[in-house]
């Protein structure tokens, strides 16, 4: 059971999350940076690492206008969770998209978020990864250890 | 290099034999310039492929390569850096000693664990083991490297640690070829542990190539 003060972080987060997902539709750079803290990181899924809003701004500013040009954002939560106060870490599923919304999202990510002094969640830490869906089966099979306890 | 390329046209013998060994003659002859004309379109179209991706690959490496020794890291906010960098170094130590429960013993009860094939465990005893299965298998033997890129508290009890990092055999990799974020916590026993963790391998050849084809993905600190 939550408290209400947590429910009311849930609430906080999902919405911040909401906004990246339409800062994206929009192709909006600075929209989507705002979302993050001054010196946020960001690693992509290919290993770049970005540091600072600026940096996050400028590149998305050059993805909106290039590869990611026209696309949307496609995400599903898989879990929220305040490990202390004012310290929000979220796990999703996600993915880039133009027309229908894929039914399976091909990256997974991790955000932590910090609520600020003035009272608003930003995302302090982002880091995507894309699965390779071949290479973790050999795995599993090879070493059935390796299969998450949720997968059993 | 493709040799299927060279082999598909004259795959199939004639039918029936040339009436005349003229035509034979000419037959084999224009068979033959085909055949060399594709072994050179072949060859060209290989080594520039070939090449290309030695020279995105050559020219791929990082500025940004942080320092192996964590105490050597200013980290940024208010909260104890060095008890963040013992919670890192106890962790490469326990897979240096092949102890899962060691490493499990880092992270908090729930927390999470994202692999660089994208796989995703949740809680301690998950973590546990599957780095049982992985040390007593693949990665037996292995250590870990890392190399930090950056700490920030984001409030006396909660730190983000940006690294490098690779698992190696032998002596320590010059590159490493992964990138983790670590969100650590401090529990109320007083010790920093693990909540967050995921691991990304770099891409550098289609890293490069974005950064040709859109020189504004290049991060500030790599231009």
């Amino acid at each position: 059971m939550q408290s209400t003060s947590e429910s009311g972080a849930t609430a906080a987060v999902q919405a911040v999350l909401n906004r990246l997902i339409d800062a994206w539709g929009r192709q909006d750079a600075e929209g989507y940076g705002a979302l993050f803290t001054e010196d946020a990181t960001y690693i992509s899924y290919v290993g770049t690492y970005y540091q600072g809003r600026r940096d996050i701004v400028e590149s998305h500013r050059a993805l909106f206008g290039g590869f990611a040009k026209g696309t949307r954002l496609a995400d599903a939560v898989l879990d929220i969770r305040f490990p202390v106060p004012g310290v929000a870490v979220v796990n999703g599923r996600g993915d880039t998209y133009k027309g229908k919304r894929p039914e399976r999202l091909s990256k997974i990510q991790t955000y932590t978020l910090v609520r600020e002094d003035d009272g608003e969640w930003r995302i302090a830490a982002f880091q995507n990864t894309k699965r390779r869906p071949l290479m973790e089966a050999v795995s599993y099979r090879l070493a059935p250890g390796l299969v998450p306890a949720a997968q059993h | 290099m493709s040799t299927d390329r060279i082999t598909l046209p004259t795959a199939t013998p004639p039918a029936t034999p040339p009436a005349t060994p003229t035509a034979s003659r000419s037959g084999r002859s224009r068979r033959r310039t085909v055949k060399r004309a594709l072994v050179a379109t072949a060859l060209v179209l290989g080594l520039t492929a070939g090449g290309g991706y030695l020279w995105l690959s050559a020219t791929s490496d990082v500025k940004v390569t942080g320092s192996a020794a964590c105490t050597d890291v200013t980290a940024t906010g208010p909260g104890d850096r060095d008890a963040v960098c013992g919670t890192l170094s106890a962790l490469t130590s326990a897979w240096g000693d092949g102890d899962a429960d060691a490493y499990g013993r880092l992270f908090t009860q729930d927390a999470t664990y994202t692999t660089y094939l994208g796989t995703h465990y949740q809680g301690r005893q998950d973590i546990t083991e599957a780095h049982r299965a992985l040390l007593g298998g693949f990665l037996k033997g292995t250590r870990l490297a890392d190399s930090i890129l950056g700490i920030r508290f984001l409030g006396p009890d909660a730190a983000l640690v940006t690294s490098r990092g690779d698992t190696y055999t032998g002596s320590r990799p010059d590159e490493l070829t992964k990138v983790q974020t670590y969100t650590l916590v401090r529990e109320d026993d007083g010790g920093w542990r693990i909540a967050a963790f995921q691991n990304t391998q770099r891409q550098s050849v289609m890293e490069k190539g974005s950064f040709l084809l859109a020189p504004g993905t290049v991060p500030r600190a790599e231009k």
